[in-house]
Formats: structure tokens, sequence, C-alpha cells
């Protein structure tokens, strides 16, 4: 009787979940598995056209292809300015706008205000301020007689940093107010009582709140990292991935494959390569932040 | 309970029978497309949509007025201005199966795979028609016909010539007491006393990828005729090669010289515009598509229009033309349909000698995939100057990588010459782009 009813039970409960399975399938699954069939084919995105099954051929190409050399360059680029700029200077706008003061709202709307702007809007303000001769930019390098005639976006050494510039530019914003949210809910009783204990503030930000944020610290990261390869708009409003391939990413090249080169199989590949790289960092840093962890416990079981 | 828990599993089998509906096929919606009052509903895409802009202006009046001569046919008109998110757009159509049922077709699409898989329509009966009053030309169909890969018919007709020239301001060699240039040779003799004016001698927006190649095209043509066009055409091209090398050379020692300005990479075209109004650029190497806005310019009266230079030594290639015939359109419907007949109605319309007559009275002239009865005595000085150069016209040349027919290797052959500004040298440009030439024309 009770083996029935559990029956009629489990019926009833996979007719009530079909309705949001199948706008699941249809939405995420579907897309996900054809990304992922039609990326071991060549296929020029014709829909009569024959796709060729061409195994691993695709996902070759992108090691051998001269373009994605200088895109995985760049991401590492884009990477490192997120580690080392982005996620510091988020920390510490998220420490001035966790203090109480005097216009600290408009503080905040300002430091946010880039995350609202649409990207392509910011490209454009930011090829007239780096735009050589006349651009701020140039004009101040030259008026302190720090360098003449510059062309940030127009010099192949110079492009992509410019790039991660904007881009940092951008994001800070968006994560200041994650770090934000994380440092409004430390509690406030451990800090009355480092206080008492006479800590000084570095030991404070050493001690209590980055060990404390650990979590949210993590959070930023992975954000930081795996968005980098989200970075698309920007790039196309600023360079369009040149001069030459100087600011090429994997998103710009995935473009190009599919709308300008017709190899739909190709631009597949890269997307399926890109969502493995960004599970990889996924894993990654959470097993550095795990391992930090356990050899903090480690070292805490050791001093007792 | 029971007959809650019966009405929320019968709620949610609907729901999900309602959800499978959505996923049919748009097929059976095409069929059903033509109503019982005999209306039928087709889909248009252009690139005009701008009413500023008065080429744009121009088709988007005529479409209205075929859909007053035409009330049984219902328009739904999906154009799009941006080339990228042209090329977005059908690339998405495409794959989608949906492609438009009258359409611009760029030279970018894969026309060859399209006409093919008979995704566009063999519109060869169409011109062999008594009623068929537009170009006929065989010389612009190129791109549209593929006897070559063993396909019969035609599949799609120019509409849009687009020529490149060199704009001359004048005052700008009057004001230094300069003679005006006629061949590169003259240029390179005036472009120092330019530069040291702060002047920069040829306007080029290097900022913009195709445009880098584009020059390539003209000074390859210039200097060794339409032979050098058969050897991308061909598919032999060594970037080795002493001919294609010298072309590179030649390229690289001018932007060295400043003869492009310092600055070119940075410049799309609507800085290199801005600066040829203000003096700042002496001759400007620019599309037809700017003809407007030069001949809007405050100092227009002092703008001379001609052919690209030649070179002193190389005269019998002083008539050669960059004219690019590869925008066109094209019929996506299924023959057969009621679509299909609505689309050719359209189709001929948009393109017949009528209309050409007007689109050249209203542009005040310009080069046309055939010939064009107009009152030119409204056209402005740059556009006289246009035509009585455009007369002299012995050959035409496309865009170069064009010819190769692939997409890739204009892709990498834009990045490469573009690379030429910012210090790269061309033996390395040269070994990349046979490296990549290589790979792309062995698959």
């Amino acid at each position: 009787m009770k083996l029935r009813k559990r029956k009629k039970n489990s019926v009833e409960a996979i007719l009530l979940s079909m309705p949001a399975l199948i706008v699941y399938s249809c939405v995420i699954i579907y897309p996900i598995l054809s990304m992922f069939v039609t990326s071991f084919y060549e296929w020029n995105g014709v829909p009569d056209s024959p796709k060729i099954f061409v195994k691993f051929a695709n996902y070759q190409s992108f090691f051998t292809d001269y373009a994605a050399e200088y895109a995985m360059k760049n991401i590492g680029i884009l990477m490192a300015a997120g580690l080392l700029c982005t996620i510091p200077i988020a920390f510490f706008l998220a420490t001035v706008i966790n203090k109480t003061f005097r216009g600290k709202r408009i503080f905040r709307v300002f430091y946010f205000m880039p995350v609202l702007v649409n990207r392509v809007a910011i490209g454009l303000m930011f090829t007239f301020i780096f735009f050589p001769e006349i651009g701020p930019v140039p004009v101040l390098l030259e008026q302190l007689h720090i360098a003449e005639n510059v062309n940030l976006l127009g010099n192949v050494n110079t492009a992509m940093f410019t790039v991660a510039f904007v881009h940092v530019w951008c994001d800070v914003g968006f994560q200041m107010i994650i770090l934000s949210s994380g440092m409004a809910s430390l509690p406030d009783d451990v800090f009355e009582a480092a206080m008492l204990d006479g800590v000084t503030p570095w030991q404070k930000l050493r001690y209590i709140t980055l060990p404390m944020m650990k979590g949210t610290l993590k959070i930023c990261v992975i954000l930081v990292l795996t968005g980098s390869f989200k970075v698309f708009d920007l790039v196309m409003a600023l360079t369009a991935g040149g001069p030459g391939n100087a600011t090429q990413l994997p998103s710009t090249l995935l473009y190009t494959a599919a709308f300008s080169q017709s190899k739909f199989g190709y631009a597949n590949a890269i997307a399926v390569m890109t969502v493995l790289f960004c599970m990889c960092i996924t894993v990654v840093v959470n097993f550095i932040f795990k391992e930090k962890d356990e050899k903090r416990v480690k070292r805490r079981g050791g001093n007792s | 309970m029971k007959w809650k828990r019966i009405c929320s599993v019968a709620l949610a089998t609907a729901l999900t029978f309602s959800l499978a509906a959505c996923g049919s096929s748009g097929s059976s919606d095409k069929a059903e497309s033509k109503a019982d009052d005999g209306s039928v509903k087709i889909t248009y895409l252009s690139r005009y949509t701008n009413p500023e802009d008065a080429r744009a202006k121009f088709f988007m009046d005529k479409l209205e007025e075929f859909k007053e001569l035409h009330p049984e046919i219902e328009i739904e008109d999906i154009s799009v201005t941006d080339a990228e998110a042209y090329m977005s757009k059908m690339k998405s159509l495409i794959a989608a199966g949906s492609v438009p049922d009258v359409f611009a077709c760029s030279y970018e699409m894969p026309r060859y795979d399209l006409a093919k898989n008979e995704t566009i329509a063999n519109i060869e009966p169409i011109l062999e028609a008594s009623d068929w009053t537009g170009p006929t030309d065989r010389k612009y169909f190129v791109g549209y016909e593929f006897e070559e890969e063993g396909l019969d018919g035609v599949y799609g007709v120019p509409n849009n010539l687009a020529t490149i020239q060199m704009f001359i301001n004048t005052k700008v060699f009057e004001d230094l007491g300069l003679e005006i240039p006629q061949t590169w040779e003259d240029l390179e003799e005036v472009s120092d006393t330019l530069i040291e004016n702060g002047i920069t001698p040829v306007g080029l927006s290097a900022k913009n990828k195709p445009k880098c190649v584009q020059f390539f095209t003209m000074l390859g043509v210039k200097m060794y005729g339409m032979e050098f066009q058969k050897k991308f055409a061909d598919g032999t091209i060594d970037w080795k090669d002493e001919e294609v090398k010298g072309v590179l050379d030649q390229y690289k020692e001018w932007v060295d010289k400043g003869i492009f300005g310092e600055n070119a990479i940075s410049y799309a075209f609507e800085n290199v515009m801005a600066d040829f109004e203000q003096g700042k650029v002496a001759t400007m190497f620019e599309m037809s598509y700017q003809f407007a806005k030069i001949s809007s310019m405050s100092n227009s009266a002092d703008i001379t229009c001609v052919n690209v230079f030649p070179f002193e030594d190389k005269m019998e290639y002083k008539g050669i033309w960059f004219t690019d015939y590869y925008d066109g359109m094209c019929i996506g419907a299924k023959e057969g349909t009621p679509e299909y007949d609505a689309a050719v109605e359209l189709f001929k319309f948009m393109l017949s000698q009528e209309t050409f007559n007007q689109y050249a009275q209203v542009m005040g002239g310009g080069a046309y995939p055939l010939e064009v009865e107009f009152d030119d005595s409204s056209a402005s000085n740059v556009m006289k100057d246009f035509m009585e150069a455009y007369k002299d016209c012995t050959d035409i040349t496309a865009m170069l990588t064009a010819y190769c027919d692939d997409t890739v290797i204009a892709d990498v052959t834009g990045s490469e010459l573009q690379t030429l500004f910012v210090g790269r040298n061309t033996d390395e440009i040269a070994d990349t782009l046979n490296q990549e030439y290589e790979k792309v024309l062995k698959d």
C-alpha cells in the first residue's frame, strides 16, 4: 500500500516538474549540448550545408591558430589586472564606503556608476580620452613632459594594458559592492575586542578582516578571473582586437570565427574551451582557498 | 486534498503540452502565411534604417512606395545598418533557417554555400524575363555566379557599386604654393613640405582593417596591373614573391615616411574626414559612400575627386578603378510559394531601371551597374569630377582578398597589413601571411 502511494507520488512529482524541466532543457541543456556537439564538426552555419565530423580538429586549430596565441596571452594580462588591481582597489574602496561619513552615498554611487554604464559607451569615451594628440591623457602626458605623442591604443606594446586599465575601471565598482557587503556582515564584537587589545589597523586588517572575508574574497577572485573571458563589447569598442591582433581575446576570436568567417564548429570549440577554462579556474581557486584553510586549522591545532 | 492534487497535475500537464507546442516548426506558419484575403507577408532586410542619410531615405521611401502599390503584400522590414550587426543578424537568421525573403547580401556572406543549398534562389529566369529592366551586364555579377564551381544560374543582383578614389583639398596645395599631384611621384615630392607644415599627405583610416587591404589592392594594381589581381584569384599568391613583396615594401616605406600621418592606426574614417575638412589632410583615400558628406563639407568647393594616383612609369594602369560590385540583393523565399512571387515583385521594383535613375538623381550621380539617366545640373562639383574621371575607367578591381573567396584569408590579411602601421617589418608580415594562407588553402 505504502509502495503504491510512493509510486503515485513520484509520478505526480515528475509531472509537476515537467514544465520547469522542459523550459530548462530548451533554454539551457539543449544549447549547451548543441554547442558541444557542433564543436566536433566543420559547419558554415547554413542549415542544409553538410556538417563534417572532424573529431578534435577544431580544438587542435585553437592551439595552432596564431591569433589564439595573442588571445591567451591577453587573457593572462586581464586576469593579472583583475587580481592585482581590481580586487585591491575594490577592497580599499569597500573599506572607505563602509565607514560612516558625510556624502558616503554619493561616493558609493560614483564608484558603482561605471558598472551601470553601457560598455560600448565606455569604450567610445575612452577612445576619445586616449586619442593621440587631442585626447586628455596624451595632452596631459605631453604637458608634464612625460611622453610626447603617446598613442596608447595604437601601439602593440601598450594597447592591451590600456584595455586592461579600462576593464579594471569598469569592474572595480561591482567588486567593491560585493566586498562591501562582505565587510558589513562581519561581527562588530570581534573588532571591539581587538580594539580593547590595542591591535594596530594593519593587524586588524591582516588577522581579522581578511581571514573573516575569505569566502567573499574567493567569490571575487572567481568572478574577476572568469569575467575576463566575458570581456567583449569593451574591446570591440576600443580596438576591435587590433592593432593587428594585439588586443584579441577568446571572445573576439569566437565572434570573428562565427560571424565573420562562418566557422561555427571552430567558434563552438572556442566556446567549449572557454567554459572548460572557467571551470578549471573555479576548481583551482576553490582548492587554493581550501588548502589555506586546512593549513590554518592544522597550524592552530599544532599551537594548542 | 485529492481534487487539489488532480487539479495541479492536470494544470501541469496542460502547461507541458502548451510549452511543447512552442517548439513547432515555423514552416507550417509560413505555408499558412497567405491569408484568406489573398495577402501575403514577406520579410525584407536592407542596410537602410537611418532616414537622415540620403541614400537610406531614398530606399526607405521606395519601400513605402512599393507598399502603396502592392497593398496585398505585407512587408516586415528587418533592416539593419551597422556592418557588424548586419553580419550577426544574417548569420543568426541563416543558422535558424529563417533567411529573409528579400535581403541585401554582402560579399562576406557564404554565397556559394547559400546558392548550393538553395537557401538563395536562382534568379536567372527573372533576369531573362521581358519585364526585367534592372542590371544585366555580367561584368558586375561576379560573386553571384558559380559556373566554375559547377553551379548554374545567377543568385543575386548587384545594387551598389562602391568606388574608392582620392579626394584632394586643392586649397592646401595652393596655400603652400605646391602643384596638385597627378601621380604618386608628385605626391612624394610635396609630402615633405606638407608634413613640415603639420599636414598629412594622404588620409587613410588604418583603424579599419579592410581599408588597409584596399590601399594595398590599389597600390598593387597601379604597380603591376590586373595581373596582380590574378595572383589572388588563382590562389597562387606568395607574399615573398618579388612583386607582392615590392608592393608591401612600398606601402611600408610610405608608412614610415609619415605619408599617412603619425597616428593613422587610431584614425577611423570620421576622424580622417574631420581633419580633411579642417585642412589637416591634403588628400584622402576614401569610399564613394562618403560622397554626400564630402559634398556638404564647408570647403567642398575646394575639393576635387580623381582616381587613385598612377605611377609615372606605369601610366598604362591609370584607368584601373577600385569598384566593389559585391553588395547586392538576393531572394531567400522558396520558389513556388506565395512569398516567392511577392519577393520577386519587390526584387524587380527595387532593382528596376527607374529606381536606379531616381537613385542617381537623389545622389546627384555615382557609379551604377547599369547606364542611368538623370539631370546632373544639381550634382555637386565633387560628384561631377568623379563622373568625369570614372569615364576613363578601363578595368575594375574589388579588394584582392575578395577573389580568394575565403573569409579567413580576408581577416588574416587585414590584421597583418594593419600591423604595417605599428612598426612591424614586411618580412615578418610576409612570413605570417604565407603560413596562414598555406594553412587555409591546405584545409
